[in-house]
């Protein structure tokens, strides 16, 4: 499960990398694709404006000039300064009757060829700007509704011209005959007395229809839709009259927020996004704002975006199956020594120290492989060590000692001391080869040390074929008589068992004695025993060589410990070596089986 | 008898009449004439090719003239006024004629001139003609100030000041003049400089008195 949990992360992370990196990547194409195709765009839209003063210079170039030629002319000036309206009208009327006659409320479609090109009206203004009413009807005369708001527009576009200004070129909105609104293209052009003097006798002003960029020319294709906007109305051909308002009224919102003299904006056509572009025409003029405007269609951008969006997403999706499978291979790579190292540990966790890890690898992943070896075979080390610590000294004792509860020195305590030993050993092993010797004595002790144990009982030291147990120390686990007389019962018996199936035919005797020892770990720091020493251990050695084959002596303290269900046969008085006095031991008759377990 | 008595008046009242037209009042006096401008640098179509350049533009000049209702005389017509074009000007300036005065427009450079004007007073456009052809003279019968031009030269320009009265004269370069065989009586004395600047005196005239008038007066 674990090793799933971490695949399970690795995996989990290389998806989300391999996501992140495709909805970057689809972010960053996504606005480049966008931006680059509005420069395009804005390239081409350049292009446009550049081309309709290109355009608007062929068709007026020479009618500029022409202007600027009557306005010159030394009659016209002689006229204005004389003010006679009449002679003034039609003197000019003669000079510019190759270019006057455009019909007013027809829009005359002049394909590029400035010779077909007729002007809707011509104006004089006096000295102070105001219009002198024509009086010539090929001046293009207009209904007086409409001749007074032109007079006003053409007046306030004067007043605006700079002083040093000669000539300005604009655009005006005049409401023709049929009631639409048309776009005229005006001149307005100074009359000075003298020409380079200061002093302005007055005004000529010629308009005509503007120049609309639905001509076609080898350089524009059809899909560029374009128009003009002034003063809140659009003026276009190729764009569908339908959307003509909505078009100019976002037009004047744009230019009123953005406050500046060129943008773009997006908007809605035929449900199709375009992108609209405006460039203020004439900034400095004094005639009103003319903004040139163009409509690009969004949907190649859209398509392209779409595309792209599809193949990134598309190798997004390929990126992270490949991820996926490179994750889980690397993952397996990964999960197999450590599912390893699991099982091994589990097996420590058990107890088997014998366990090893394959180690395949150098990286971090071997090592740890070698580390879990190594600790292995410390940990079946120690477990050695404890085992032999166990067999060595009495498992009790090893365990206090190993919890670091017995030091250096004794205490006194209450504690039974049981010796047992073979009767006859010498003269039974005489003959015997060392190691069956060996044999003998091992299945021997094995059998009695596993009484002892059952018993509580601590075994203390083998001495040949002496085998000396402690009850009561280093602790105390109850009736610590009692076991031991037990133990002694229990410790015949087995050895008779033993005699019936084993190939020797042992006889015991055992001796137990009771009272106050010295019990504690004798020796050296480095080198220590533990054990009892005192009179009683003496006198439990002595016991046990008093007793006869299969026979138990206990000593009076023990014997006074007893309970009803023992029976002791006291023996005469003892002269024991090391006692001074003699001593008053009993002889222990057969236990009651019953009474085995504690 | 009675015829001589007839005669006799008749005469007397001629006599009178003509006394009093032949009465020689005289005014003098000096009309302060304003700063002449600078030469005008010409903006030429047609390139100059006068052997002897442009004449510096003619100091300005004045006419002062007795206004008022006079008969008409029965003399003879004044002679034919001039305004000559002579290196690319108009010489005089400023010509003063009567009302009924024929002018002649002679040609006196060598290359063409086309002399016209727009004024209500006299609208007129005599062509192009050279030094050799004459050009038919025109008879000025309006009063008024006729602003004549020169077509192909715009720096030339010059003022035709068509009077009801027969008294007038030009100042000189100062602006002195003196106007004699003036009539008596109460009448208006005006100076003209140019069409806004035309300034005026009532004088009573007496008979073999000299009239000292300066304008514009003190």
């Amino acid at each position: 499960m674990i090793v799933l949990g971490f695949r399970l992360k690795l995996l989990l992370a290389m998806m989300l990398v391999v996501a992140g990196v495709t909805i970057a990547t689809l972010y960053v194409t996504q606005k480049n694709v966008q931006q680059t195709y509005r420069k395009l765009l804005d390239e081409q839209f350049q292009v446009q404006t550049d081309f309709f003063f290109e355009i608007r210079e062929k068709r007026l170039g020479t009618v500029k000039e022409r202007c600027q030629l009557q306005a010159d002319s030394i009659r016209l000036r002689a006229a204005m300064e004389d003010g006679d309206k009449a002679v003034i009208y039609s003197s000019t009327a003669d000079y510019l009757q190759d270019i006057l006659g455009g019909s007013v409320g027809e829009e005359v479609e002049a394909p590029g060829n400035s010779s077909r090109l007729r002007a809707t009206f011509f104006r004089f203004l006096d000295a102070e700007g105001h219009i002198l009413p024509p009086s010539d009807p090929r001046a293009g005369l207009l209904s007086p509704s409409v001749e007074q708001r032109l007079a006003e527009q053409i007046s306030t576009a004067r007043r605006a011209m700079q002083a040093k200004e000669l000539q300005q070129v604009g655009c005006l909105a005049v409401k023709m005959g049929d009631g639409k609104t048309q776009l005229q293209e005006v001149i307005l052009t100074k009359i000075m007395a003298p020409p380079d003097g200061d002093n302005v006798l007055g005004s000529l002003v010629l308009g005509f229809p503007v120049s609309d960029l639905s001509e076609k020319s080898s350089r524009q294709t059809s899909r560029i839709l374009s128009g003009l906007w002034f003063d809140g109305k659009l003026y276009s051909k190729m764009i569908p009259p339908s959307i003509h308002a909505t078009l100019a009224n976002r037009v004047t919102e744009e230019i009123g927020m953005s406050r500046q003299s060129r943008g773009d904006f997006t908007f809605p056509m035929d449900g199709i996004q375009q992108l609209g572009f405006y460039n203020l025409l004439n900034p400095n003029s004094p005639f009103p704002h003319l903004y040139h405007l163009c409509l690009y269609s969004l949907e190649d951008v859209f398509r392209q975006q779409l595309y792209l969006r599809e193949k990134i997403i598309g190798l997004g999706g390929l990126a992270m199956i490949g991820g996926l499978a490179l994750g889980l291979l690397i993952s397996h790579g990964l999960s197999i020594p450590i599912r390893a190292l699991v099982a091994g540990t589990t097996e420590i966790q058990k107890g088997n120290f014998q366990v090893k890890v394959p180690v395949r690898s150098r990286d971090e992943i071997g090592q740890l492989s070698a580390s879990f070896n190594d600790m292995a075979d410390g940990l079946a080390l120690k477990e050695r060590y404890r085992y032999v610590l166990d067999r060595v000294t009495d498992k009790k004792v090893a365990e206090e000692l190993i919890h670091g509860n017995v030091t250096l020195g004794g205490e006194l305590r209450d504690v039974s001391m049981l010796f047992c030993d073979i009767r006859g050993f010498t003269a039974l092993t005489q003959n015997m080869e060392p190691p069956e010797v060996i044999h003998l004595l091992n299945e021997h002790m094995t059998a009695l040390t596993r009484v002892v144990y059952e018993h509580h009982g601590v075994v203390d030291k083998f001495v040949g074929d002496l085998l000396m147990a402690i009850f009561g120390a280093p602790q105390s686990y109850g009736a610590d008589t009692l076991n031991t007389v037990n133990c002694a019962i229990h410790m015949i018996r087995e050895r008779n068992q033993l005699n019936s199936t084993s190939r020797y035919n042992i006889h015991i005797g055992i001796g137990i004695a009771t009272g106050k020892v010295v019990a504690g770990c004798m020796g050296s720091s480095d080198r220590l025993n533990y054990t009892v020493l005192g009179e009683r251990v003496n006198l439990a050695s002595r016991l046990c060589g008093q007793a006869g084959a299969m026979e138990i002596v206990i000593d009076q303290t023990t014997q006074q410990k007893l309970t009803g269900e023992f029976q002791a046969e006291p023996l005469p008085m003892l002269k024991l070596k090391g006692f001074n006095s003699e001593v008053q031991a009993y002889k222990l008759a057969g236990a009651p089986l019953a009474r085995i377990h504690p | 008898m009675r015829q001589w008595l007839y005669l006799f008046s008749v005469w007397a009242t001629w006599l009178g009449l003509a006394t009093s037209v032949l009465a020689q009042a005289t005014v003098e006096g000096t009309v302060q004439l304003p700063k002449s401008t600078e030469a005008v640098i010409p903006n030429q179509r047609y390139p100059i090719n006068t052997t002897k350049g442009i004449l510096p533009a003619s100091p300005p000049e004045a006419v002062v003239y007795l206004d008022g209702a006079f008969p008409k005389s029965a003399e003879a017509k004044p002679p034919a006024a001039q305004l000559a074009q002579n290196n690319q000007q108009f010489v005089p300036v400023l010509l003063p004629v009567q009302v009924g005065s024929m002018v002649e427009f002679p040609n006196q450079d060598e290359i063409y001139h086309n002399v016209f004007s727009y004024s209500k007073a006299k609208r007129f456009d005599l062509g192009r003609y050279r030094k050799n052809e004459k050009p038919a003279a025109l008879v000025f019968d309006k009063p008024g100030a006729v602003k004549v031009y020169c077509e192909i030269h715009e720096h030339m320009r010059a003022t035709v000041l068509v009077l009801e009265t027969p008294y007038f004269t030009k100042t000189d370069a100062e602006g002195k003049f003196i106007l004699k065989n003036l009539p008596t009586g109460k009448h208006t004395l005006k100076a003209w400089i140019d069409e806004k600047t035309i300034w005026e005196r009532p004088v009573e005239l007496r008979e073999e008195a000299v009239l000292r008038v300066d304008f514009p007066g003190k």
